[in-house]
């Protein structure tokens, strides 16, 4: 509310030079003068002088009504603070990651944030019309109350239940729904007010924002909170995401644990250690979390100004003795000013067994190496020992009578005669994709002309085009190295020996590949595709397709050494990406696909419903077991925290002008002075107001003096009324 | 001869509000003389001797204090124990003739009727409740008038404005007076000035030479006074100007914002007059100065009357500063 005195002073100075002109006006007496040609002959002469009297007099007088004017209207600046016009507030508090930094103090900045905005609607009216809405930045953005509510206690309750969430600020929802109201809304001059550090999480400068079909000022109350340092988890690989307990081998523990860290925040300095440490949690059938075992701990030093570091942790396999199901494998770093990023987790499938199909018409193992077939080969690939110790169990498919019912239980089918596969085992195969399985398809030695690769692109629905007969390629190029993410890619447990053994492969003979870029595994080093991998639309598994058949007369991969180790990560890291368990970043959309099933924390946490359609944005970090409508598991989601979001750089208050520059049309108010400034308004920026309010009425009354004195000089009075 | 004690029949013709009683005892004791000698139409065109030494007896006067003892008729004295002049008919051919500006520029004053007048009225016969100039100008005219008649003069009284309005005809019989005093008792006030034009009029009408007294504001242009002042000297006139002003003109100390308008249909001017009061008194002091300097070019003497001051003290000095020059003039 504003100073009733104030407006009253502010209308009685508006008053003040009429009630002079209606006193002049009394006061003018009328002379019947006499000597009337000598005051005419002065008026004359000074005629001129006193003209530019009276205009600088006037101009003194229009300021000084001016002046008077600034100063009622100055609370009135900002809002209607002077007590006329109704407010429109939309509160944007900062609920982001970022937000839960702790300052010195001992508050983090969300609380800081949270003061300050029920500091704001307290200072609003409701009787005067005042109306605030309120939603929060974290991703996704959320409207707690929108359009403007007019129930300002209950906004406040609103601001008080806000919890701080671990995905990232999510500007670009926040116009979206800001837009969508405005172009629906017939208030005429709504303020948004954001309640944020705005450091580099909070402020990513670097992702533009759209503008907003309407002019809207914004205001930012810069909550005080930077200088902070911040060392956040930001990706934590596994060894595999499935882990076949029976057949457990050097190679499955070769990889270790790789975690990567994200440092930020004002001063990075050298020699900062940050110590790593992973943690096995088992799930139980019941959903709970069993006794946590170390897997390995390591420690990373930062050199001066390094914002990025990778640890690897290698993994103990006591660790994993005793575990039967599903797992989280869970790092944690030393704690910092922001404790929800310092806590990553990855699910992990246990198998006592894999079980793999081979679809294939050959007799096996009957005859020397010169009669073996590409199920010879590859039996041989997965298991080159025992077969206790392999960990896989194969199944032998024939082609023809391929159906659901004969690839029920399986893990991973290797498809080696595609060619007499029919329609119903295509479409098997695909359902199989679709659930979760692997499929790996190598042509046909014996086939001459390849019709069956429409039939198999027309069921799994891969972009990949395949030329219909085979190319002798003379001589026969090797292997080329692979390029691409290492980290991302199937073969990443090999990547160490990957280069060696991928020289002594040669392709003679093989199909042509048309595939995308990222799709491609291995190529030869003419560039041709050799093994091509790629994730079917909406399918939970993946299809493998060599353009070779497996067969030496096509190439010697069956007989080098690089034989075992491709089909063994192939099928073991296909059946991963398959397996139920998913891990997320807060703020994105989850990837299940359960429709009104629902999400039951693992541990702590609150259960979720999943719509009917689409899926939910989670804000939350943390492990959830989905189950369908049908109250069948559907394995483990694991969110973790948006890392980057909580990057503690402050930014500069130009970098926030020129990135918000777009959404500002109706201005921009940067409070940088911290959370005095910003939602300490109501307490204390109002007084502030008030404060340049009588400075005004003081300057006003400086300049009435000045008008006065100048009158009395321009009028030429004696002083001391001798005149 | 009226006396002083003679009064009008009737208030308008109270010569009390003109000659006030004050005013009267100061000017008994002095006479007030020509400074030239008046060619009588009974002796032609050259001057006669100041001694009066005369051709006809006229009559015989009292004897002021002042008179030259020579003249003194001492068979009088010796039969009746009163000291008499013996006056002729040459010595009573000062022609006076009083011009008495009725312009509404005279109209003006800013003290009350009550202080001026000093007989207790409140207000004029005509309902004013201030002394205007033009009213100085009446008074100072009718004590002119008395003491020349006192003094067995003739006289004559000339009212004008843009043109002579009244004029009454010189004369020293017994009903000049009351006929000096009615005459000036009914004038409106109003018109602007036109000066030549009145002094071509009076010229026309007056053939032989005469003392002639101005009572004006002389609030006209400069020039046309000047063009006045030579058309007198030429017929060989003297002439005594009375500048009447009233104070607020002289002083001009208005402190409000104000309405000026002119009593002569000149233009209005709201204005400050705090603002205007420096050059309204340099225009004002110019012209008066300019007056002054035209004045003594041509021989005439120049007196500044204000109505603030009482008639007797200004007339007094005037005529003793008359009687100082008649003396040098006649002695040498």
């Amino acid at each position: 509310m504003a100073h009733p005195a104030l407006l009253a002073a502010g209308l009685a100075c508006i008053a003040i030079p009429i009630v002079v002109h209606l006193l002049t006006r009394r006061r003018r007496r009328t002379v019947r003068w006499g000597a009337m040609r000598f005051l005419l002959e002065a008026y004359r002469k000074q005629k001129r002088r006193l003209q530019l009297e009276q205009l600088i007099l006037l101009l003194l007088r229009c300021a000084l009504v001016g002046l008077i004017g600034v100063a009622v209207a100055g609370p009135m600046r900002g809002g209607a603070d002077a007590g006329g016009r109704a407010r429109t507030l939309v509160i944007v508090i900062d609920d982001s990651i970022a937000s839960g930094l702790v300052g010195p103090e001992g508050r983090s900045a969300l609380d800081r944030s949270k003061a300050a905005a029920a500091e704001m609607i307290n200072a609003l009216d409701a009787a005067r019309g005042d109306m605030a809405a309120l939603m929060t930045l974290g991703a996704p953005s959320q409207a707690l109350v929108l359009p403007p509510s007019s129930d300002l206690a209950g906004v406040s309750r609103a601001i008080a239940q806000i919890e701080g969430v671990q995905s990232a600020a999510d500007w670009t929802g926040l116009c979206s729904q800001l837009d969508s109201w405005l172009s629906q809304s017939e208030v005429m001059s709504p303020e948004v007010v954001v309640f944020s550090q705005m450091l580099e999480g909070s402020a990513p400068v670097e992702r533009a924002v759209r503008p907003l079909s309407r002019a809207v000022r914004w205001r930012l109350a810069q909550v005080s909170g930077g200088g902070l340092e911040n060392i956040g988890i930001t990706d934590v690989q596994p060894p595999r995401s499935l882990l076949v307990v029976s057949g457990l081998g050097p190679a499955d523990l070769a990889s270790p644990v790789r975690v990567r860290l994200l440092r930020s925040g004002l001063q990075l300095p050298d020699g900062e250690i940050t110590s790593v440490g992973a943690w096995l949690d088992g799930v139980s059938a019941g959903g709970g979390l069993v006794e946590p075992r170390q897997v390995g701990r390591t420690s990373v030093t930062w050199s001066q100004g390094q914002t990025e570091a990778e640890a690897s942790i290698a993994v103990s396999p006591s660790a994993l003795e005793g575990l039967t199901s599903s797992g989280v494998l869970r790092v944690e770093i030393d704690r910092d000013a922001l404790m929800d990023d310092n806590v990553a987790r990855a699910p992990i499938e246990l198998r006592q067994k894999l079980r793999v199909g081979l679809i294939s018409s050959g007799r096996s193992g009957t005859g020397g190496l010169g009669q073996f077939d590409a199920a010879d080969w590859v039996r041989l690939a997965l298991l080159p020992g025992e077969e206790e110790a392999a960990g896989i169990d194969l199944a032998m498919v024939q082609p023809g009578s391929l159906d659901r019912s004969r690839l029920a239980g399986l893990d991973a089918a290797i498809v080696l005669r595609a060619d007499l596969v029919g329609a119903g085992g295509w479409e098997a195969l695909s359902r199989l994709v679709q659930e979760g399985g692997m499929v790996i398809i190598a042509p046909p030695a014996s086939a001459s002309s390849h019709a069956w690769i429409d039939a198999m692109i027309q069921s799994v629905g891969l972009p990949w085009t395949l030329s219909r007969e085979a190319q002798v390629r003379d001589p026969a190029p090797a292997l080329a190295e692979p390029g691409g993410d290492e980290a991302t890619s199937p073969l990443r447990v090999l990547a160490g020996e990957l280069s060696f053994l991928v020289r002594s492969v040669h392709v003679s003979r093989g199909l042509s590949i048309e595939t995308p870029e990222q799709d491609v595994l291995l190529r030869m080093s003419t560039g041709q595709a050799f093994l091509v991998m790629a994730r079917p639309e909406e399918a939970r598994g993946a299809v493998a397709l060599f353009s070779s058949a497996i067969d030496p007369s096509w190439t010697d991969l069956p007989t080098k050494p690089m034989m075992v180790p491709l089909f063994q990560e192939l099928v073991r890291q296909g059946v991963a990406r398959g397996v139920k368990g998913r891990s997320m970043v807060a703020g994105g959309v989850a990837p299940v696909h359960a429709p009104g099933g629902e999400l039951l924390p693992v541990g702590e946490g609150r259960s979720v419903r999943l719509p009917e359609q689409g899926a939910p944005g989670l804000r939350r970090s943390g492990v959830w077991m989905v189950r369908d409508v049908e109250g069948v598991s559907r394995g483990l989601l694991v969110v973790n925290a948006d890392a980057a979001g909580a990057r503690a750089g402050a930014r500069t208050p130009e970098q926030i002008e020129r990135w918000l520059g777009p959404l500002s049309q109706g201005g921009l108010t940067l409070n940088a002075g911290g959370e005095q400034e910003g939602g300490g308004e109501a307490a204390e920026r109002r007084p502030g107001i008030e404060g340049l309010a009588w400075l005004a009425f003081a300057a006003a009354l400086l300049l009435g003096l000045c008008e006065m004195f100048f009158a009395r000089l321009a009028s030429h009075a004696e002083v001391g009324g001798a005149a | 001869m009226p006396g002083p004690s003679q009064r009008p029949d009737s208030e308008r013709l109270d010569a009390s509000l003109y000659l006030h009683p004050q005013t009267l005892a100061r000017l008994g004791s002095f006479e007030l003389r020509a400074k030239m000698i008046v060619e009588g139409v009974m002796s032609g065109q050259h001057r006669s001797p100041y001694q009066g030494v005369s051709i006809e007896f006229a009559q015989h006067r009292p004897y002021v204090p002042g008179d030259d003892i020579r003249r003194l008729d001492w068979k009088v004295y010796g039969r009746t124990d009163k000291l008499h002049l013996k006056q002729y008919q040459q010595e009573t051919n000062l022609d006076l003739l009083v011009l008495v500006d009725s312009s509404g520029s005279m109209n003006f004053g800013s003290r009350s009727f009550e202080d001026a007048s000093g007989v207790g009225r409140k207000t004029s016969p005509d309902g004013r409740s201030y002394w205007s100039k033009f009213d100085h100008a009446t008074a100072t005219a009718a004590a002119l008038a008395y003491i020349t008649l006192h003094q067995g003069d003739r006289v004559g009284v000339v009212v004008f404005a843009d043109e002579i309005r009244h004029m009454v005809a010189r004369s020293s019989q017994r009903g000049t007076w009351r006929q000096v005093v009615e005459t000036l008792a009914h004038q409106s006030v109003d018109r602007p000035t036109d000066l030549p034009r009145v002094v071509d009029q009076l010229l026309g009408k007056v053939s032989n030479r005469c003392l002639i007294a101005l009572i004006s504001d002389l609030f006209a242009d400069a020039g046309h006074i000047a063009e006045a002042l030579a058309r007198i000297r030429h017929r060989g006139h003297d002439l005594i100007i009375f500048q009447i002003l009233d104070r607020a003109e002289v002083e001009f100390d208005f402190e409000s914002l104000s309405r000026f308008e002119g009593l002569e249909g000149e233009a209005k001017l709201n204005v400050d007059p705090r603002a205007l009061r420096k050059g309204y008194l340099e225009a004002l002091g110019e012209h008066n100065d300019r007056i002054a300097r035209l004045a003594r070019s041509f021989g005439f003497d120049y007196e500044q009357v204000h109505t603030s001051d009482w008639l007797g003290p200004t007339l007094a000095a005037f005529v003793a500063h008359r009687n100082a020059q008649i003396k040098k003039r006649k002695y040498g």
